[in-house]
């Protein structure tokens, strides 16, 4: 068995943006993102639409773009986990970050912390990617405001940039 | 005397294997009681490039005289050995020159004796496995003689501190051959020609090195002593002394159980097992290993002179690759090999040869006496000189062998009668309720775990593990084994009982007898019948020493009290001695024991072992008939039900698929060992937990399960089906779905982003594909609306990801769209399913 069977609350080691934490009293079933919203204090990663089809949720975990909201907290064990705070801080923002916000790349902005951390994994995977792998890439990241054209900006801003620092950005949790 | 068949002791007659007239009055101090006194003599013979030259061409042999003089309470007291080149027993008494000690003097390797040996060696021939021999067909015989268990004879003579390495491996070994506990004889002994024994021998390499360096080299500084003062062509005589350091370091040791065949008829004798293991370093520390088949091979076509191969049993668990194995198979050899091509047994590893040629001689004789009562003091054993003595032995004590035969243990099958007790009331129905069922075995107070060795509870610990126990005895969040899981059956619900060795809720009262009758027989130790529910017709074909390691490992498990509810099934099937006749009906006795197929490879009879007996994978995979027992014939693992998911097929047959793409070996392996196929999809529903169980097994198994499973199914050709999974991964084109637009909506916005082929930037876990997988393609929709409706929140193993569960999100009218859509696109050959709005409100309701 992955985890155990039981459901009974139990103390839960994470690893989150390069911390230890312990949580108490979890269910382990608990998805992810209600334990790094409600006891890590994370709100970053926001509550969509609960079954990992919307993506406002992603976090990365061990580097890969993971819907937290689907997610039980305790297969999380040994695994790295890496939410929009572990990015970058006010007055030292990733890359990636800094391109949304030069782009200005957001109405409501409720799926911005998807599109960036999705963006991010691409970008670790694909530094230049052109405007369909983009899109392809984005494509399950949905965005109900219409901010799609300034998304795809800010992510080919953020290789630029990415590009211009030329060695990697301070980058927590990796 | 050399010509005899028997190489006797004096005057050696079949039926008095052992016989005390070979002994002059003048030997016998007169204190001694002639009763205790034991004496046999024994040849072997010098052959191949170990025998030294001599001018006639007369074939050396080795003549061997053993006396032993016993204890009243039947263990040795005093040992006396001599043993001589020339094919004359060196028997001349000589007490003067004997040498006296009680410490283990090399070749006798046992303890709390008084030995004394002699060796006459003046062509320094001798080859040291002759002394093994020797050595250990006398302390069987005289086991046996005496009515005791010929290892625990021997453990007598070892001593628990000093020797706590040689005691260790002669446990494991005996465990690992299930010693004392007999395999089913042949179903009618009387009418088959064949006759079953099973022998023990142990050795001690240095002790014999010792002697061979000092013989070879002359160097006789610690043990031998030339003899001065004999006639000048006389032979060299040495005594054996220990040094005063004490008996030397003995730093290798052996253990072998040998289980033979022998025709009655004709003499043949078939080894069919080995089991044998190897210890070296110190004798407290140390390492226990298998053997090397080359070296089990040698030694057998030593002792038998025919050559055959060995090869992992089928009950065998490969732990580190290209370890030796413990338990040998021994099959024969084909494509002509002999003996010349192989190389000569005295070639091969002069050294490794003679540790074991000599014990696997000594056990085969031992073997041979356990099959024939008759007592085999020369070696080769081959089939001219066993029918020969086999005519000579009287005719009606081999009629009815082995009951007529001494055993050390000779172990009754139980539950002999409920044969007649299942027929009644197979054929009468409620009248066998009335009919004595079987007897309860008496509870036992507790187990003592530490008297099996580390090696078994581990191996048992793995058998656990191939049989998913835990899987139906350990309720949701309850603890493991403790029982309590409601399993569905069509007859009603079943509760799994509690494992654990409890003495109350548990098998903590149950004896080994009372747990092996449960496995086999379905027969709890009350006396009471289990529910089909647990697979003992599966189990039945697991070998003992695997059921005996089973219970090894689950008796030495922490105790749980928990009494699960008691399994209630309406009536008539409240009564449980109704299973009798189910039993007598579908649970024949050739479901007992696995026969090893010798034409099929070690890694096929593996993995067909572990599918058929502990892995149970039939009672999952095979259909049943109307009264719950799995067909047979062409049915066997053509698919059946579980916990009300269906369970595919896993043959591909007569133009029937068992999958969008057929199975290869290697992506059964990775399936099975991951959980997941990329040709395929992820093990889901029950298939969960097994995939869990096996990865805890060593990967060999599970190489030998992906081995057996694909040889079902005709060949396929791996390149083929990578094209035809590209093909049917991407689905039928958009046309055959234009009227299915709610369902292909639904599909891209909650499925597409981790079951297309491509977009989006990955995810935590696999990728399953639709157009691959058996949930689309199957004759019903139940397992894709299962897993569509309560998603994988306990994946086989992390690395897979989870499925979230779309009950609460999407009602049953989209889940219909939804699945009539993934099946127009992606099982286009198939007809399309009905009432799907229906059959998802029905699983909404369902327990599973």
């Amino acid at each position: 068995m992955s985890h155990p069977r039981s459901d009974s609350p139990r103390s839960i080691a994470l690893r989150v943006n390069g911390e230890r934490r312990h949580v108490e009293g979890v269910a382990p079933d608990t998805p992810l993102l209600y334990v790094l919203r409600n006891d890590c204090a994370l709100n970053g990663p926001k509550y969509g639409c609960g079954i990992g089809q919307c993506g406002a949720c992603t976090v990365l975990v061990d580097g890969q773009a993971t819907r937290s909201c689907v997610v039980p907290v305790a297969a999380m064990d040994e695994r790295d986990v890496t939410t929009l705070e572990g990015l970058g801080q006010r007055g030292a923002l990733h890359p990636v970050q800094r391109a949304f916000i030069d782009e200005a790349a957001a109405q409501c902005g409720y799926c911005l912390n998807g599109m960036i951390m999705s963006a991010k994994a691409l970008l670790d995977r694909i530094p230049e990617p052109d405007n369909a792998a983009i899109r392809d890439a984005l494509r399950y990241n949905l965005c109900r405001c219409g901010t799609h054209v300034e998304i795809v900006a800010a992510v080919r801003r953020a290789a630029q940039y990415l590009r211009q620092s030329g060695a990697e950005q301070v980058d927590h949790g990796r | 005397m050399g010509g005899e068949l028997l190489a006797g002791g004096d005057g050696a007659d079949p039926e008095r294997p052992v016989t005390s007239s070979g002994v002059t009055p003048a030997e016998c101090a007169p204190a001694r009681d002639s009763s205790r006194h034991r004496h046999a003599s024994y040849e072997w013979p010098v052959t191949g490039d170990n025998a030294p030259a001599v001018a006639d061409a007369v074939p050396l042999r080795v003549g061997m005289s053993l006396d032993a003089w016993l204890s009243p309470d039947g263990t040795m007291s005093e040992w006396r050995y001599r043993a001589r080149l020339d094919g004359v027993t060196g028997d001349t008494p000589d007490a003067a020159r004997e040498n006296r000690d009680e410490l283990a003097v090399p070749p006798f390797v046992y303890r709390h004796v008084v030995a004394s040996t002699r060796i006459e060696d003046s062509l320094r021939g001798l080859p040291s496995h002759a002394h093994t021999f020797a050595r250990e067909s006398f302390v069987d015989e005289i086991a046996r003689e005496t009515r005791r268990d010929p290892v625990e004879l021997r453990l007598q003579h070892l001593d628990a501190w000093r020797d706590a390495g040689p005691v260790k491996l002669i446990r494991m070994v005996t465990e690992r051959a299930g010693w004392g506990r007999r395999e089913e004889p042949y179903p009618s002994a009387t009418s088959s020609p064949w006759l079953r024994g099973r022998g023990f021998a142990f050795d001690a390499d240095v002790g014999a090195d010792e002697v061979r360096a000092a013989r070879d080299g002359g160097r006789s500084t610690r043990f031998l002593e030339a003899k001065a003062g004999l006639p000048a062509r006389g032979p060299e005589v040495a005594d054996v002394r220990p040094d005063a350091a004490g008996p030397a370091t003995v730093n290798q040791w052996s253990a072998w159980v040998v289980d033979v065949d022998v025709n009655r008829e004709t003499g043949d004798v078939a080894v069919r097992r080995v089991v044998a293991g190897r210890a070296s370093g110190h004798p407290d520390a140390s390492e226990l290993s298998g053997i090397p088949a080359s070296l089990v091979e040698a030694a057998i076509a030593h002792a038998t002179g025919i050559r055959r191969l060995a090869r992992p049993a089928h009950d065998e668990i490969v732990t580190a690759p290209g370890a030796p194995a413990v338990s040998h198979e021994i099959v024969a050899a084909t494509g002509g090999l002999t003996v010349g091509e192989a190389g000569d047994p005295d070639d091969v590893d002069v050294r490794g040869v003679g540790v074991s040629a000599g014990a696997v001689a000594a056990a085969i004789a031992n073997a041979l006496f356990d099959a024939t009562g008759l007592r085999f003091r020369a070696p080769p054993f081959d089939a001219v000189r066993i029918r020969s003595a086999l005519a000579q032995a009287a005719p009606a004590m081999l009629a009815d062998a082995p009951a007529g035969v001494p055993q050390s243990v000779r172990r009754r099958r139980w539950l002999k009668g409920s044969g007649i007790g299942g027929a009644l009331g197979g054929l009468i129905g409620l009248a066998c309720a009335m009919w004595p069922g079987p007897a309860p075995i008496a509870p036992i107070q507790s187990v003592d775990a530490s008297m099996w060795s580390a090696a078994t509870i581990e191996r048992g610990r793995l058998i656990a593990a191939a049989g998913d126990c835990a899987v139906c005895h350990t309720a949701p969040g309850g603890a493991t084994n403790a029982g309590g899981l409601a399993l569905d059956t069509p007859f009603g619900t079943v509760w799994t009982t509690n494992i654990t060795p409890d003495r109350e809720t548990g098998i903590g009262a149950w004896s080994y007898e009372a747990f092996a009758r449960a496995m086999r027989d379905g027969i709890a130790r009350d006396g009471s019948h289990l529910y089909p529910a647990f697979p003992y017709t599966a189990f039945a074909r697991m070998s003992e020493p695997d059921i005996m390691a089973l219970y090894a490992y689950l008796m030495s498990q922490p105790a749980v009290k928990n009494m699960p509810p008691k399994t209630r099934l309406p009536f008539p099937l409240n009564q449980r001695s109704l299973v009798a006749g189910w039993n007598w009906l579908f649970h024949g006795s050739d479901a007992y024991q696995y026969r090893p197929d010798p034409a099929r490879s070690a890694l096929w009879n593996r993995g067909r072992y572990l599918v058929d007996g502990a892995g149970h994978c039939g009672a999952c995979h095979t259909p049943r008939n109307a009264l719950g027992a799995e067909k047979g014939g062409f049915a066997y693992l053509s698919g059946g039900q579980a916990e009300g998911w269906d369970a595919p097929s896993l043959v591909a047959r007569h133009g029937k698929r068992a999958a969008p793409v057929p199975w290869t070996e290697s992506a059964l392996f990775d399936y099975l060992r991951t959980g997941f196929s990329a040709e395929h999809g992820v093990a889901a529903g029950p298939m969960g937990p097994v995939v869990a169980g096996l990865a805890t097994l060593p990967e060999s198994d599970v190489h030998a399960i992906a081995h057996y499973v694909a040889s079902l199914s005709p060949p396929v050709d791996a390149s083929a089906v990578a094209r035809a999974a590209a093909q049917r991964a991407a689905g039928a084109d958009l046309l055959t779905t234009m009227d299915l637009a709610n369902g292909r909506r639904t599909f891209e916005t909650a499925c597409a982003v981790c079951h297309e082929p491509r977009g989006g930037v990955g995810h935590l876990g696999v990728r399953p594909l639709m157009g691959l997988n058996t949930s689309v393609t199957q004759v019903g929709p139940d397992n894709l609306l299962r897993v569509l409706q309560r998603g994988i929140d306990e994946p086989a193993t992390g690395a897979l990801g989870y499925m979230p569960g779309f009950a609460d999100v999407l009602d049953d009218r989209q889940i219909a769209e939804l699945v009539a859509y993934l099946r127009a696109r992606y099982a286009p050959g198939e007809p399309p399913w009905r009432n799907l709005e229906a059959a998802s409100a029905r699983l909404r309701e369902s327990v599973h």
